[in-house]
């Protein structure tokens, strides 16, 4: 159900002679059967015209002897009708699928051919909203070929990693850059107290509801317009704005709960710990009266499932407004929104409230201006990863079910410390955290102020000036009786942060067809300035009363204090143009200069650009009307672009003065100077095909892609004599190509029952090209290697258990690391490079299904191919060398006498020869095929909303992670390219119900 | 439509010129290295940095301190255990250990801290005294840490063959350079260097950073390791002899604070430095960590009126403790680590005296050791073992054991070693002969520097 309104309206009334005139009236409609707006009635011929109102209506007065009447429509196909002697014509006009694709406004450039040349691929709003995840990443996965995403945490709001095209870095940043209404604005994560994958990620302040497309540019001719930014992809969302029409309003309710899912991931309960642990002891030489002193069977009478306790039913709830409207002067588009998440893990919330107004308004025939207001607010409190006692990642990961959680000498919870406790944090996370908390609060304000004056038919000057100012407060609070409080009696630190960023963006934009109608160029040039200012301020004390009292104020000592302010500026021109002749060749070349302040004094100015060309073969006229193949176009481009994530002083020799030593401030050299270093440069080779079949019944493109990516910023170990471990280089080189195809496909198209596939696949291969020296770098349980990929694991091979005396084993290679035998020795085995964390494809499809109202949409995601390093096994399927923690289900499957063949060796204490240590022991291949999303839902039909007054009523059900089939057995699959899985807070899976009315 | 042409110019003109400005930011919390130390203060606040890089957690606020006496037979390591220093305790580290890599970047990166100050100090103008001041701290923990990482990476002087053994890479200055092993002998000479000239340069007396006195008595302790005996009592002597310390009252009370009559150089935890449970002391409290407990070879060897016996038993598991650090100034566990003290200057000369035959003077030590700590004098010194078991009385936990053994040639024996509260060992003693004696080189720096050749054994 989508209308195309016009951009540009023309308005041409002549009135000739006023004899021998008549009237022609009719009503123009879409294929829907609704009026369509601003339709264009023209005499052939002559200039008299008139347009259609808001019900597809038009009048036009006709000079006698006119014979034929134009109809067109921007995206629809134009007709001429003979007017004969009819005094009403009505007509439905089609749209024509071929153009619409082209007409798109994204990042910089408005309504431009960029589609046309470039890689970009886009989806609506229909794919990202009335979703449960407030980031709205996480339902662009898969529905782009090339785009890689996934979902690291369970945390709501939490950061996720995205890579376009392969990973473009080894260690500066690898995310694309973000762009909201032709904005550059921040990402990531802000707050300094909430850590690592569960972190708050400002992109979630964002309201999906409130967006119309999601543009992602992945090739040079694309990016090449973001200059020394654009190497890592580019993803533009554009909001909703306002239409000329009837005012819709519409309201958005869903409500929805989730609970964690760990696919194989099972520990073992207490009894099974018990006689685990007894089989321990008994295999380290203690007699039965030892193994009874350390495990008495009393421990059975007071057991506990901590894991179970960790996770509860999350709930998901969202409530909207939406208004969208206005006339031909003055266009709105209004929200507001309050969502609501509760985790699956206790204690872990997250929730968010957001206003926006944009606003777009034609003052006069040349000037008109907007504005955009977005503000909004969210509160997190966030699941504490890893090592903090209160972590109820850790505890619940780790603590024995023998260990009770209420103490039944006083009917208590245990507070972790008690002599008898033998959970292994020494803390339980039911006692500590509801009185411990971290609360991560943001403000943003993102509002942009629009202008655009039109100097003449052909020249236009835009300026656009953007603030973008985010306020988070965060705060870590410990109380006094539990573990992590206690050494201090009680804590708290408050935690500031600010960002306040100013963009500005002066524009001339042109358009121009060189006298005669075969030639068009349109373009831009100018000039745009972004400086950013963060401020950080952090207070702590110690020494509290009482758990309840949690400001600084009732600390009896303040602990420490400390603060920083960073900034960065860029400065930049920059400028496009498109050629076109007679819509059949396109050309486009860009151009950037960027400086920065990140970039050393000797390359502080890059140059970027790009060329792109496509020809429509299907416009030629030798190419043969046929049924099949109904349209048929080839790109290419090549172009430069630029990775700045660099940090912003990276080139400076500097000391640093955090230290100090009995109280009075110390400094030491935190930098090694390098003048040189500047943005990591990349190039990019793109070839494209686009295809429709069965008059366009069927669509798609193929693309193949070559990215290099050089002058790589990389952290050179050096010796550790000079008292740096690290030096940082302008100095490596990494390629990634690759071939992406989707396809669209109307499989069934008839009025009652309609049924559509969609259906992409990208393979990525990266490789690393050069090195230092060609010196392997050490990554911890990675390696980047020449003629290896970027994210390529180097471990020790394991090679089972000694059926002799159940000790492990591990492989030993030669020179060209071949596996040439087997060794009990740990030191002696050597590393090889066996397999990497990146997927060797994605692909997703989806399939909707419509009967009448009722509609069905099933999204399938799958990634293929890469490895995952579960980080947790060494802790909780450990050989004994971790006494006291739970262990998983499969740790009692093991070696226990010669003979035996198993996977596990023999449990000690304090472990079997090391065999709990890095090697592919733990290494799995975590491809999966997931449905993501199921939707079911129905559309109230036309009759029944018109007698309730209202336009437009769905009511759906969508359940995401519904179904999952993966061999890894660790918690969930989807990791990102760190390609480690460590006690990770699951995603789950989740059920909502929603209805959306429209007034 | 002319107009709009020239306000355009003049907006793109005006924001232009302040373009290179805009450009030339600077950190707001760094300073570049000829700005920081640029005058006295700067080289102060430098030397400060370095005495910040020996409070580091992998140096002495923590994992070099224990690993000398956890890899002992005094202590062992239970088998609930938080995973801390089981490699060190069953001698099973690999070339990759971090505890072992964070004792070689600390100790350098205090070096880098200090060399820049010794190589750009003498063009400074100011006050000498004070500039000699700081010169002398900046070479005497120059020193300390050359001296300490050549006796935790290289075989031990007096044992080995020093003039070719290999020791530790020495720089002198700031360099990326990938510098070779330098021979255990250099090192020494290098140490012993840079102790004479700082003592003649300090004046200040404060204990809580270098000064003359704690210069001497490093020098006593690198002479007895190189078994200089001669040397070793005359700084020793010298240090005992200044009259600046007095041996504590009452022992159990020496780390319960920051400072005490017989700390020579002390360096020094402020109580809002503490650590929580990274505190040394809390991987001996049981409030803590508590992994490493005591042995029976540490019971046996204290009569029990002696004020080093700082032994408990805990009723929850009857496993024994060590109250040594239970905390200073009623933090849990912090520890203000006393690198030279008194009592030391003492074992010094006697374990000298002992070797140079004046088995008089060395009983006189120690018995005026054992009086000041209430144990009852000895009557004679029958072998050199006595001399090793007062050490080890005195000195238990504060980072001597192991090199005691190895320096000496003396194997290691554990005698509790395998009874169910102990992380299982494969053998119950340790050859001072065995490669494992001497840590191996961290795997990264072999990686990196080509000029670096690894341990024997690795």
């Amino acid at each position: 159900m989508k209308k195309i309104f016009a951009l540009l309206v023309f308005s041409v009334v002549t009135f000739m002679s006023v004899s021998a005139q008549r009237t022609i009236t009719g009503t123009l409609l879409d294929e829907e059967g609704l009026g369509l707006i601003g339709a264009n009635v023209l005499v052939k011929g002559t200039t008299i015209g008139t347009i259609s109102d808001f019900d597809g209506s038009y009048s036009l007065e006709v000079p006698s002897g006119s014979e034929t009447l134009v109809f067109s429509y921007t995206g629809y196909n134009s007709v001429e009708e003979t007017i004969g002697d009819r005094n009403v014509i009505n007509l439905t006009m089609t749209q024509n699928t071929k153009l619409l694709d082209e007409v798109v406004i994204v990042g910089y450039t408005e309504g431009s051919r960029l589609g046309a040349v470039s890689s970009l691929a886009s989806i609506s709003s229909d794919a990202v909203e009335n979703r449960p995840n407030p980031n709205v990443v996480s339902s662009v996965q898969g529905q782009i070929p090339g785009f890689v995403t996934s979902a690291n945490s369970g945390q709501p709001g939490s950061t996720q990693q995205v890579r376009i095209r392969g990973t473009g870095s080894i260690s500066a940043g690898r995310n694309p850059l973000y762009v909201i209404d032709g904005v550059i604005i921040q990402t990531g994560s802000f707050s300094q107290l909430d850590a690592g994958s569960n972190s708050t990620d400002v992109l979630s302040m964002l309201n999906p509801n409130d967006i119309e497309s999601v543009n992602v540019l992945k090739d040079a001719s694309a990016t090449a317009l973001y200059g020394s930014r654009g190497s890592n992809g580019v993803i533009v969302i554009n909001t909703k704005r306002g239409k000329a029409g009837k005012t819709a309003v519409t309201l958005k309710t869903q409500y929805g709960t989730s609970e964690a899912t760990f696919g194989k991931f099972k520990l073992m309960n207490a009894q099974q710990q018990f006689d685990h642990d007894r089989t321990i002891l008994a295999n380290s030489g203690l007699d039965e009266a030892e193994i009874a002193n350390q495990r008495p069977t009393s421990l059975l009478d007071n057991t506990f499932d901590w894991l179970d306790a960790a996770f509860r039913q999350g709930t998901n709830y969202n409530v909207e407004v939406q208004a969208r409207g206005g006339n031909e002067k003055t266009k709105f588009f209004v929200s507001g929104g309050y969502s609501e998440t509760e985790g699956t893990q206790i204690f872990s919330d997250y929730q968010r409230t957001s206003l926006r107004t944009n606003l777009d308004h034609t003052a006069t025939e040349r000037l008109s201006f907007g504005l955009d207001m977005n503000v909004s607010y969210s509160q997190q409190s966030n699941a504490v990863n890893g090592n903090r006692f209160q972590s109820p990642l850790l505890s619940s990961f780790s603590t024995t079910p023998l260990q009770g959680a209420v103490n039944p000498a006083t009917g208590e919870l245990y507070v972790g410390n008690e002599q008898e406790y033998i959970g292994f944090t020494g803390d339980n996370f039911l006692y500590s955290l509801p009185r411990n908390s971290v609360n991560v609060n943001t403000f943003r304000l993102l509002s942009t102020m629009n202008l655009a004056y039109k100097i003449n038919d052909n020249l236009r000057f835009t300026q656009k000036t953007n603030i973008d100012f985010i306020n988070d407060d965060s705060s870590d609070f410990d109380d006094p009786t539990t573990n992590d409080g206690r050494d201090d009696n009680g804590g708290l630190t408050s935690s500031f942060n600010q960002s306040r960023a100013i963009t500005s963006q002066s524009f001339l934009r042109f358009t121009t067809d060189l006298g005669g109608g075969d030639h068009s160029i349109s373009g831009l040039g100018g000039f745009e300035y972004q400086r950013v200012n963060t401020k950080q301020f952090f207070a702590s004390g110690i020494g509290f009363a009482d758990g309840r009292l949690q400001t600084l104020n009732s600390s009896s000592e303040p602990q420490s204090v400390g603060g920083s302010i960073s900034n960065y500026a860029f400065v930049s021109f920059l400028g496009h143009v498109n050629y076109d002749f007679q819509s059949k060749y396109l050309v486009t070349v860009s151009f950037r200069r960027d400086g920065s302040s990140r970039f050393g004094k000797n390359n502080q100015w890059g140059n970027f650009g790009s060329i792109g060309a496509a020809w429509l073969v299907s416009e030629e006229d030798f190419f043969p009307e046929n049924d099949i193949l109904s349209n048929l176009k080839v790109k290419a481009s090549f172009g430069t672009a630029g990775n700045a994530a660099i940090g912003n002083f990276p080139s400076l020799e500097l000391y640093g003065f955090g230290n100090s030593y009995q109280g009075n401030p110390g400094s030491s050299p935190s930098q090694i100077s390098n003048p040189d270093l500047t943005w990591e440069s990349s190039k990019q080779f793109n070839i494209g095909l686009d295809f429709g079949l069965f008059n366009n019944r069927i669509t798609g493109l193929v693309e193949y892609y070559k990215k290099t990516a050089s002058d790589l910023l990389l952290q050179v170990p050096v010796s550790r004599v000079s008292g740096f471990t690290q030096a940082l280089r302008n100095i490596g080189e990494i390629q990634n190509s690759g071939v992406e195809l989707s396809l669209k496909a109307d499989i069934i198209n008839s009025e009652e029952f309609n049924w559509n596939v969609n259906f992409n696949i990208g393979f990525n291969r990266d490789e690393i090209t050069s090195l230092p020296d060609g010196e392997d770098i050490d990554n911890g349980s990675q390696i980047w290697r020449v003629g290896e990929p970027i994210r390529s694991f180097s471990i020790r091979s394991w090679a089972g258990v000694n059926p002799a005396d159940g000790t492990p084993l591990w492989h030993t290679t030669d020179d060209e690391g071949n596996i040439n035998g087997i060794t009990g020795v740990y030191n002696d085995a050597d590393e090889l490079i066996v397999g990497n964390a990146t997927p060797d494809f994605t692909a997703g499809l989806r399939n909707q299904f419509s009967y009448k109202g009722i509609y069905l949409d099933a999204f399938f995601y799958t990634a293929q191919g890469h490895e995952l390093y579960n980080a947790s096994k060494p802790f909780i399927d450990s050989d004994g060398s971790r006494f006291g923690w739970v262990q998983i289900v499969e740790a009692a499957d093991h070696w226990r006498q010669p003979g035996d063949i198993s996977e596990r060796p023999l449990p000690l204490t304090g472990g079997n020869n090391n065999s709990n240590n890095t090697s592919t022991r733990y290494l799995e291949d975590a491809s999966f095929i997931r449905l993501k999303t199921l939707t079911l839902g129905y559309t109230l039909p036309r009759s029944i909303s018109e007698n309730l007054k209202i336009s437009n009523a769905n009511f759906y059900l969508t359940a995401n992670n519904l179904w999952t089939q993966t061999k890894y057995s660790g918690i969930d699959p989807e990791a990102d390219e760190d390609g480690s899985e460590f006690f990770r807070y699951p995603v789950g899976k989740s059920l909502s119900f929603g209805l959306d009315v429209t007034f | 439509m002319k107009n709009i042409y020239i306000l355009f110019s003049l907006l793109v003109f005006l924001v232009c010129t302040s373009c290179e400005d805009q450009l030339n930011l600077i950190p707001a919390q760094s300073l570049p290295t000829s700005e920081s130390l640029a005058d006295l203060d700067g080289m102060e606040t430098a030397v400060n940095g370095a005495y910040d890089a020996l409070q580091s957690v992998d140096y002495y606020g923590r994992e070099f301190v224990v690993m000398a006496d956890i890899e002992a037979n005094l202590a062992y390591l239970s088998i609930a255990n938080s995973n801390r220093f089981v490699s060190a305790y069953t001698y099973t580290w690999t070339v990759q250990n971090g505890d072992i890599a964070g004792v070689w970047n600390a100790g350098y990166r205090a070096i880098l801290r200090v060399n820049n100050v010794i190589n750009g100090i003498d063009e400074l103008e100011g006050d000498a005294a004070r500039r000699n001041q700081i010169k002398g701290e900046a070479l005497a923990i120059r020193a300390l840490c050359y001296f300490d990482l050549v006796r935790f990476f290289a075989k031990p002087y007096a044992t080995g063959t020093p003039s070719s053994d290999l020791g530790v890479p020495i720089t002198l200055e700031a360099t990326l350079e990938e510098l070779p092993r330098n021979t255990v002998a250099e090192v020494y000479n290098q140490v012993i260097s840079d102790l004479t000239t700082a003592k003649s340069l300090m004046t200040a007396d404060s204990r809580t950073r270098m000064n003359a006195l704690a210069a001497e008595a490093l020098l006593a302790r690198v002479y007895l390791y190189q078994e200089d005996f001669t040397n070793a009592e005359a700084s020793a002597s010298e240090v005992i002899n200044s009259g600046e310390f007095a041996l504590i009252d009452n022992f159990s009370n020496l780390y319960l604070s920051d400072s005490s009559s017989e700390d020579i150089f002390t360096l020094r935890f402020l109580t809002v430095e503490t650590r929580g449970s990274d505190n040394m002391g809390q991987i001996y409290n049981p409030e803590g960590y508590g992994d490493i407990r005591v042995t029976q070879d540490l019971i046996d060897l204290y009569e029990p009126n002696d004020q080093r016996n700082l032994i408990y038993q805990l009723s929850a598991n009857n496993e024994y403790y060590t109250s040594k650090y239970a905390g200073q100034d009623g933090t849990i566990g912090l520890v203000s680590p006393r690198i030279l003290r008194l009592g030391e200057m003492y074992l010094i000369r006697a374990e000298a005296r002992f070797r140079t035959n004046d088995d008089a003077g060395a009983l006189e030590d120690l018995n005026t050791l054992r009086a000041a700590r209430d144990a009852s004098a000895l009557s004679s010194i029958p072998n050199f073992r006595t001399i090793l078991e007062e050490r080890q009385r005195e000195l238990v936990f504060e980072g001597h054991t192991t090199f005691d053994y190895w320096r000496n040639g003396i194997t290691m024996v554990r005698s509790q070693c395998n009874t169910g509260l102990e992380v299982n060992l494969t053998s119950c003693s340790v050859n001072a002969s065995d490669f494992r004696t001497v840590h191996p080189i961290p795997d990264d720096e072999v990686l990196v520097n080509q000029n670096m050749v690894q341990n024997d054994g690795y």
